[in-house]
């Protein structure tokens, strides 16, 4: 090792990333450009990062093979489509759910009749996201406030009792990220260009819980 | 809902349309990120035969597990990691093979592999911007050198241009271990550089 590739401390090569970028003030430029002309050893190792820099962006990106996605599509039509793959976290929740349902119509005391016959339904929203430190719901039937879903599990849950109807909502992720459903019935597209999940109570679909 | 995060939402509008059956709509993903997939690939691995088999094998891993999709995950980032850990599968095969093997000639002093990039004719023409053919050639193989912790990092952030807090999630690592192995990388490519 010879003094001029000794290597640079992660501050120095923070620094000098930062100059190369331009993301430095004026001030602070000139002082770096001083410590360049001061520093073969600064001045050597600049070079190489814009050698890496220039290599990276002239070669970046290698465009696949122009046949390569007819040769996926090819190949997903030889495996099980995901679409007829029900989550199993569904089919186990809603087994016991159908059977309680079953038995309270077979006393003729169903469990959500008040409610059916006030109008609403009771839905219950869940999302899958493990990592997100709080999860919220806004539709038109919470007036477009946020409410919060509770943590269960690796999954995120909500029952709200919600009037009959198509209505529009959306997941609200760590408070700024909005995500739809990726399980909803359907989507609807504003004028904004922002997505919206749609549930339907007519079509008692599978998220709908009476 | 102008101050929103917006980004991701379009997959998700896909990935709802593939998780209701209309298995075509996942033709989108595949032309939005095989690029990106395939030059990872080709990058870690250095053949392009590899490279398109793992795309391939990546793109299907995501359509059977697409149900299991984390909203609070980017897909793109889901693609890396899962084309990553079949790269890894495929250099573990090739070193298990390699130790097997008399041929020894793949193989430099130091035990690290000696790949060179087959370099595609139309980047030849572009690399006369930089120092010359024979700098790039030698980042090149100087890259492909690095231990695959370190030139893993190094690929996604200057070859795939990810943020390092992405990277991080991607590899399963922490912020700051991520930054050290950036830096790390880059001092043995600069000390192997400048000699």
């Amino acid at each position: 090792m010879t003094m001029k590739n000794i290597p640079l401390t992660q501050e120095e090569e923070k620094t000098l990333e930062t100059y190369l970028d331009g993301e430095m003030g004026s001030e602070e430029k000139i002082n770096v450009e001083e410590m360049l002309r001061n520093s073969a050893r600064l001045q050597g190792y600049l070079d190489f990062l814009k050698n890496v820099k220039g290599m990276s962006q002239m070669s970046a990106m290698k465009p696949a093979p122009l046949d390569l996605t007819a040769k996926i599509m090819t190949r997903l039509s030889t495996v099980r489509a995901t679409s007829t793959l029900r989550p199993a976290s569904l089919a186990v929740r809603w087994a016991p759910l159908f059977a309680t349902a079953c038995f309270f119509l077979a006393f003729g005391l169903f469990l959500g009749k008040s409610r059916l016959q006030s109008g609403t339904v009771s839905v219950r929203f869940f999302l899958d996201a493990p990592r997100a430190q709080t999860v919220a719901l806004a539709g038109d039937f919470t007036d477009w406030k946020p409410v919060s879903l509770k943590p269960h599990g690796k999954e995120w849950e909500l029952t709200l009792d919600v009037p009959h109807g198509r209505h529009e909502y959306v997941f609200i992720l760590n408070g700024r990220r909005f995500v739809i459903d990726p399980r909803s019935q359907d989507v609807v597209e504003d004028n904004k260009g922002d997505f919206y999940s749609i549930l339907d109570t007519k079509n008692t679909g599978k998220k709908i819980n009476v | 809902m102008n101050e929103i995060q917006k980004g991701g939402i379009d997959d998700l509008i896909v990935i709802r349309e593939v998780l209701q059956g209309h298995t075509e709509e996942f033709r989108q993903l595949v032309e939005k990120y095989q690029d990106f997939i395939y030059n990872l690939c080709y990058r870690t691995l250095g053949n392009k035969q590899e490279a398109e088999d793992v795309t391939q094998e990546t793109f299907l891993k995501v359509y059977k597990r697409l149900a299991d999709f984390k909203v609070d995950y980017k897909l793109s980032n889901w693609l890396y990691t899962i084309a990553l850990n079949l790269c890894k599968n495929i250099m573990r095969k090739k070193k298990i093979l390699r130790f097997f093997s008399l041929d020894h000639s793949y193989t430099t002093g130091d035990g690290e592999d000696e790949k060179t990039l087959d370099i595609p004719s139309g980047e030849i023409s572009i690399e006369s911007e930089l120092e010359g053919k024979e700098t790039q050639k030698r980042l090149e193989k100087l890259i492909n050198a690095l231990p695959d912790s370190l030139k893993t990092p190094f690929i996604l952030r200057y070859f795939q241009n990810i943020d390092d807090d992405e990277i991080a999630e991607i590899m399963g690592l922490s912020l700051d271990n991520v930054r050290v192995r950036i830096y790390r990388a880059k001092s043995c490519l600069w000390q192997e550089f400048s000699k």
